[in-house]
């Protein structure tokens, strides 16, 4: 109860806020900026959604259904944006596209072709869709792979022994089967979206994420932060309710235990290398070019940025991310543990709720965790009677005390599963032999799930590596991630500085997905 | 072993229901276990018999009533001594080894509070008695799963338990292993003398495995009895039918037995209660004579013509129009195949009057 509390503080605080009065100053702002902040979200929300499905489903189908040169690589390459923080994307797409960018000094050296300024301007709405969706297209690429694999054979050759050939069977079979877990895939791209803030900061745009930032970092103004935090969460809460009820009934897709992939169809001449060149420039575009560009620059800025300070931050970053992901874990583990053994069916759901944090962007979870905070300070300096400054709300444990409310949910997922797999019956057996709950905890479950509690650990040390917004705001004064190194750089017109910083997020990013595919392989 | 006047286990008007559930998965259920003795409830899935063991375990707490274990109440109401006070030994369905630790690991586990040569001494003793002395050091995914039955076994039975439970023992068993297995559980069991429950659906396991059979049904005990008393004296056309088919014949009471259509039956030493109307015979109570033969010593002779008859495998069932009367619905052991047409005689033995009717013919 005391770590449901703990975790749900922040949200209720905003959901508290909705109700209230506002402020004159927020009055006198608020209807023109939540209609020009609300736009542009919706925009963005609309665009993104509409080409991650479009990539995500065309690359899922391409690697699920047929057989083509280099698709077992690609199958699993596609991932790696993932890792690829959004800001990041934008940076290294603005350098590939400028007057010195390698696309520029190509057409001028190679084809004599000359323009004045960028290539394309990327730094306006249709350009961040375009970043966002190659950075998040992986989510619904992975579910929608996840179901067109699992979506059984029988299915597909009962529609092909009634005369539909591959097109009509996407359209009419596989894509309707798979739209739930499409649905939640788009669902969690458009989370990211609304998570986001280095991008749209950097390219200039007005969402509840940069009104946010203005309100508290610039006007310092906290009533207002918590108003426009209040209505994202809103607008994230309709997504949620949105895509449980696109799920509803709808839970034919895994319905058979021993469901079949379908047999890869072989492609012959063109077609065969038309598909590998599809999948290809997916990767390319949403990986390969950029990649290499940030890699290009982190070379070339390597002597000027490589020093003791850079290493200072690398280990901070790596040190608030091991606490922090410790610290979930142990969380998740003891919320987890509590539900099994109590045998309290009723708890579950009242644990779901921990786990919104993930939904809730940073920057909100960052204003909902201020205001009580501050509040605590203020109460505590009262008792210590003196004058000094705030104390817990300039320091790294309300940022690590943030992480753990933004990736319970991260953790939690993978101890759950972990839970799931070992079943109850070694717990009951370790008790009937004399064991009281926690002895079997120590002696039996944790043993048990070791691997799912490393990668509990893992993934949210990658997470806590590439969170920015909630960083930025939380952060003691001077104290820097390489997430914040990264973003402070590049906003400072260093973006080739920022390449190192970026590279160190990216490769960590890399990880899990390489074990996890490692993983997956071994299982197969 | 002198005879234990106490029971090592009673039950004392136990009731479950499960959160969010309606009916009651256990409803007022009191028993009791002799010293060394096999009990078997059986019951379909779904009667409640599974959460009755694990209520006997303390994985669930009941509701209502109270568990007596040699003397000292260990759940009352909603206090219940926890599971792992209670000494006593589980085996589960899925048998529930811990993958990560060997089998003398497994073995050893809920052995605490002695010396390494003892804890030693120990599992080599267990390991003996269920015959794995060869591979203490494997692990279980290492194991067939007649072994793996074996090793969870002989985890329940090292800490010395005052009573093992079993779940669905032979549930996981190919039929093959299956009849083995359930003699050497028996014999296992016996060598030890420790009082054991054992959950199970199959009947044959019961009658043949246990010395008490007691009858689960939509959470109420129907039965409690000795196999045979089970199998030849059930209380219900339920119990009846869920250790096989019988036959139920209509009767007239009449002075000193029943009238049947067949002819008249004496009661015996048995008192006819008035709410008794039928003659109720397991298939092989029912002797067919040959044609020739003569009149048996005990018993009276029946007759009647077959008018249909159809074979069901190791049964048949046969409809018999005696003369003077309406024609009644036998099932027989399928030894031979009678035409219709065909002239029969036969006696039954035993027999018994009973208030219920035959599920078939309703």
């Amino acid at each position: 109860m005391a770590i449901m509390l703990f975790v749900g503080t922040p949200i209720l605080t905003l959901l508290m806020h909705l109700g209230k009065a506002a402020s004159g100053q927020w009055q006198l702002v608020a209807p023109k900026i939540v209609d020009s902040y609300l736009k542009d979200t919706l925009i963005l929300l609309g665009g993104v959604g509409f080409f991650t499905f479009l990539l995500g489903t065309a690359a899922a189908w391409m690697v699920s259904t047929y057989e083509f040169p280099g698709r077992r690589y690609l199958e699993w390459l596609l991932i790696l944006p993932m890792a690829f923080p959004s800001y990041m994307m934008a940076y290294s797409y603005v350098g590939l596209l400028e007057y010195t960018g390698p696309v520029q000094s190509f057409l001028r050296n190679s084809l004599d072709i000359q323009i004045s300024g960028p290539l394309v301007d990327l730094m306006n709405l249709p350009g961040a869709i375009f970043i966002f969706s190659i950075t998040l297209f992986p989510y619904v690429y992975l579910f929608a792979r996840t179901s067109f694999l699992s979506s059984s054979k029988e299915v597909q050759e009962a529609a092909a022994l009634l005369g539909s050939g591959p097109w009509r069977t996407f359209f009419r079979v596989a894509l309707p089967m798979a739209r739930p877990a499409i649905a939640g895939g788009i669902a969690l791209a458009s989370m990211e979206v609304l998570n986001d803030y280095g991008t749209v900061k950097y390219f200039g745009l007005n969402t509840f994420t940069t009104g946010i930032f203005r309100a508290w970092l610039t006007l310092g103004d906290l009533d207002s932060a918590i108003k426009l935090a209040s209505i994202l969460t809103l607008i994230v809460m309709l997504l949620l309710w949105g895509e449980y009820y696109s799920r509803g009934n709808k839970r034919w897709s895994s319905k058979s235990g021993r469901a079949h992939p379908a047999l890869r169809l072989a492609q012959n001449g063109i077609k065969k290398w038309g598909l590998l060149l599809g999948c290809s420039l997916i990767f390319g575009l949403s990986f390969l070019f950029p990649f290499a560009q940030l890699v290009y620059w982190a070379i070339k800025t390597a002597h000027k940025v490589i020093d003791s300070s850079f290493w200072q931050i690398v280990g901070k970053s790596f040190v608030l991310a091991s606490s922090s992901s410790i610290l979930v874990v142990a969380l998740a583990t003891i919320l987890l543990y509590t539900v099994r053994v109590s045998g309290l069916y009723g708890m579950r759901y009242v644990t779901r709720i921990a786990s919104l944090g993930y939904a809730i962007p940073g920057a909100v979870i960052a204003v909902g965790i201020m205001a009580p905070v501050i509040g605590f300070d203020k109460w505590l300096l009262g008792i210590l009677g003196h004058g000094g400054p705030l104390i817990l709300s300039s320091s790294v444990f309300m940022l690590v005390f943030a992480y753990a409310v933004r990736f319970l949910a991260v953790g939690y997922n993978a101890i759950d599963s972990g839970f799931q797999k070992i079943g109850k019956d070694v717990n009951d057996a370790s008790r009937t032999l004399g064991y009281n709950t926690w002895q079997t905890l120590l002696r039996v479950d944790l043993p048990l799930i070791r691997k799912s509690i490393s990668a509990g650990l893992l993934l949210v040390f990658v997470d806590v590596t590439k969170e920015l917004p909630l960083t930025l705001i939380l952060r003691p004064f001077n104290f820097h991630t390489l997430a914040t190194k990264a973003f402070d750089m590049a906003t400072n017109e260093q973006i080739a500085e920022s390449a190192n910083a970026s590279l160190i997020v990216i490769l960590t990013g890399i990880l899990p997905i390489v074990l996890l595919n490692r993983i997956i392989r071994n299982d197969a | 072993m002198t005879p234990d006047i106490h029971p090592v286990l009673e039950l004392l008007h136990v009731s479950k229901t499960y959160p969010g559930g309606s009916v009651k998965a256990v409803d007022n259920i009191s028993l009791s276990v002799e010293k060394g003795a096999i009990l078997a409830l059986v019951g379909e899935s779904g009667s409640g018999k599974t959460t009755l063991l694990r209520t006997i375990a303390g994985l669930e707490v009941p509701d209502e009533g109270s568990l007596i274990l040699s003397g000292q109440v260990i759940s009352e109401g909603r206090k219940a001594v926890p599971v792992h006070k209670r000494n006593i030994g589980m085996v589960f369905q899925d048998y529930a080894l811990f993958p990560h630790m060997t089998i003398a690991e497994n073995i050893g586990f809920g052995l605490k509070g002695m010396t390494q040569a003892e804890k030693k001494r120990i599992i080599e003793e267990t390991l003996a008695l269920t015959n794995l002395e060869e591979n203490p050091g494997k692990y279980p995914h290492q194991l067939s799963g007649g072994q793996q039955q074996r090793v969870a076994l002989a985890r329940a039975l090292a800490p010395k338990p005052e009573i093992l439970l079993l779940d669905e023992p032979f549930s996981n068993l190919d039929s093959i292993l299956h009849d083995r297995v359930r003699e050497d559980l028996r014999k296992i069991v016996k060598a030890t003398g420790i009082t054991t429950i054992l959950v199970t659906h199959h009947t044959r396991d019961a009658l043949s495995m246990a010395d008490q059979v007691a009858v689960i049904h939509k959470g109420r005990l129907l039965q409690m009895d000795a196999p045979r008393m089970i199998y030849n004296h059930p209380v219900s056309g339920y119990v009846a039918n869920l250790f096989g088919k019988y036959s139920c014949i209509n009767c007239i009471r009449t002075e000193g037995g029943m009238q049947t259509p067949f002819g008249k039956m004496p009661a015996g030493n048995t008192e006819i209660s008035p709410r008794m109307s039928r003659l109720f015979c397991r298939p092989e109570h029912i002797i067919v004579l040959k044609k020739n033969s003569p009149q048996p010593a005990e018993g009276s002779v029946l007759t009647g013509v077959v008018e249909a008859a159809t074979f069901l495998g190791d049964h048949v069932r046969i409809e018999v129009k005696p003369e003077n009367a309406q024609k009644a619905r036998l099932i027989l052991h399928a030894d031979t195949f009678y035409e219709p047409g065909t002239n029969l005689r036969f006696i039954i033995r035993p027999y018994k009057f009973v208030d219920f009717g035959d599920p078939e013919a309703e």
